[in-house]
């Protein structure tokens, strides 16, 4: 073959002198996205905690609230950990180069990616019966009727005004619009992520990897791997604050 | 230079398993210490030491830095500067001011005068109710007016 493609191989890119360069490359660039994937959250973290100052004694109160659903928290972590170490597994088989590896690896991870999000939407149902969604149904008079019948809270005490027990807290509505853009993009993450399992599950079937060529595998792991961080951090400030 | 030395071992199977258990023991350690009273700030700063830890076991480990050019572990690094300055500025501004220094909006609505007035008295409700959690032999709370 007197072409120049016959001089390296099939993966390699022409503008790389190597595979060992593309792979550095490529991966680098993966890094970059990264990165400001973890600028795009701290956003939100930055947010979080500057009102989180501003309205102490509200943090608390909405904490608690969201602590009524803390074993389906501990539930959706202990899930997420599994699904990283789902993606381990599958991103070894890839370097083993076991095409089998990679699907039911992949297959694990999709499951439990699922389970995640039925029980993230079971909370948001949680959320709007209780009349905890800013700009959709938020209403603290209900919300409170609603925690007081659910056995969740005592009445006001006689010694307190009712008027001012049952005030809405400042900022309430700033934590719970938190909650939902917080714990809404990081879904959107992973339903994004299952979108790409989905793909790289067809590239594997399809016979598109060998244990020297795998990129698609190594680093969507790297994205799980970054969600389930975000979750590392998202659980005990939304949950135990 | 790690360029040219591509020879550290990749994570077995063993130090995966490992980082997910350490991952769950974490977990479980958080949410034990959340039912603990270490003051305003302790539980949350507890809570965010055991965060960094896993998140730093899993970007050693899982995300392969430790056997990757040193490039990625600079990208790496430097991004949590960049996030370290995102949180310590605005977070040092706010510290610094005091209320004098909030220009406070001139309220003509007299429904956001009862409002604010409203706020305080919620946030001294509160209050209250923090020191009535505390230890059995505290001064009994006293009702808001």
């Amino acid at each position: 073959m007197s072409d120049g493609h016959a001089m390296h191989p099939t993966h390699q890119k022409h503008y790389f002198d190597s595979m060992r360069q593309q792979t550095e490359s490529t991966k680098l660039g993966m890094w970059l996205f990264l990165s400001q994937e973890i600028m795009f959250f701290g956003g939100l973290f930055a947010a979080y905690t500057i009102y989180r100052i501003m309205y102490s004694d509200t943090w608390h109160v909405a904490s608690g609230i969201v602590r009524h659903s803390l074993h389906l928290g501990v539930i959706n972590t202990l899930v997420l950990i599994l699904s990283s170490l789902t993606v381990s597994f599958a991103v070894q088989s890839a370097r083993k180069g076991s095409r089998s590896g990679i699907l039911s690896w992949l297959f694990a991870t999709l499951v439990l990616a699922s389970v995640f999000l039925a029980i993230k939407s079971v909370e948001y149902r949680a959320k709007f019966d209780e009349y905890l969604v800013p700009g959709f149904n938020f209403d603290w008079q209900k919300h409170l009727d609603v925690m007081i019948h659910a056995g969740h809270d005592a009445a006001p005490a006689a010694s307190v005004p009712v008027e001012v027990a049952r005030h809405t807290p400042p900022g309430i509505q700033v934590f719970f619009s938190l909650y939902f853009a917080m714990t809404g993009m990081h879904a959107l993450h992973m339903i994004i992520g299952m979108g790409l399992i989905v793909w790289i599950m067809v590239l594997t079937t399809r016979g598109r990897f060998t244990p020297e060529y795998h990129p698609h595998v190594e680093y969507f792991g790297l994205y799980w791997h970054l969600v389930e961080i975000v979750w590392i951090f998202l659980f005990p400030l939304l949950y135990l604050a | 230079m790690s360029n040219d030395t591509p020879s550290t071992p990749h994570t077995t199977t063993a130090g995966y398993l490992l980082v997910a258990l350490a991952l769950v023991a974490g977990t479980a350690l958080t949410v034990g210490l959340s039912f603990v009273n270490l003051g305003k700030l302790g539980n949350g700063l507890a809570a965010l030491a055991i965060a960094g830890a896993e998140a730093a076991l899993v970007l050693y480990y899982c995300m392969h830095i430790r056997e990757s050019a040193r490039i990625i572990g600079i990208v790496a690094f430097g991004t949590f500067i960049w996030l370290a300055i995102l949180f310590l500025f605005p977070v040092g501004d706010l510290l610094a001011r005091t209320s004098s220094d909030i220009p406070k909006a001139q309220a003509f609505d007299p429904a956001d005068l009862h409002r604010q007035e409203m706020d305080q008295k919620w946030l001294q409700y509160q209050h209250d109710l923090r020191s009535a959690g505390a230890p059995a032999d505290a001064p009994a709370p006293t009702p808001a007016h």
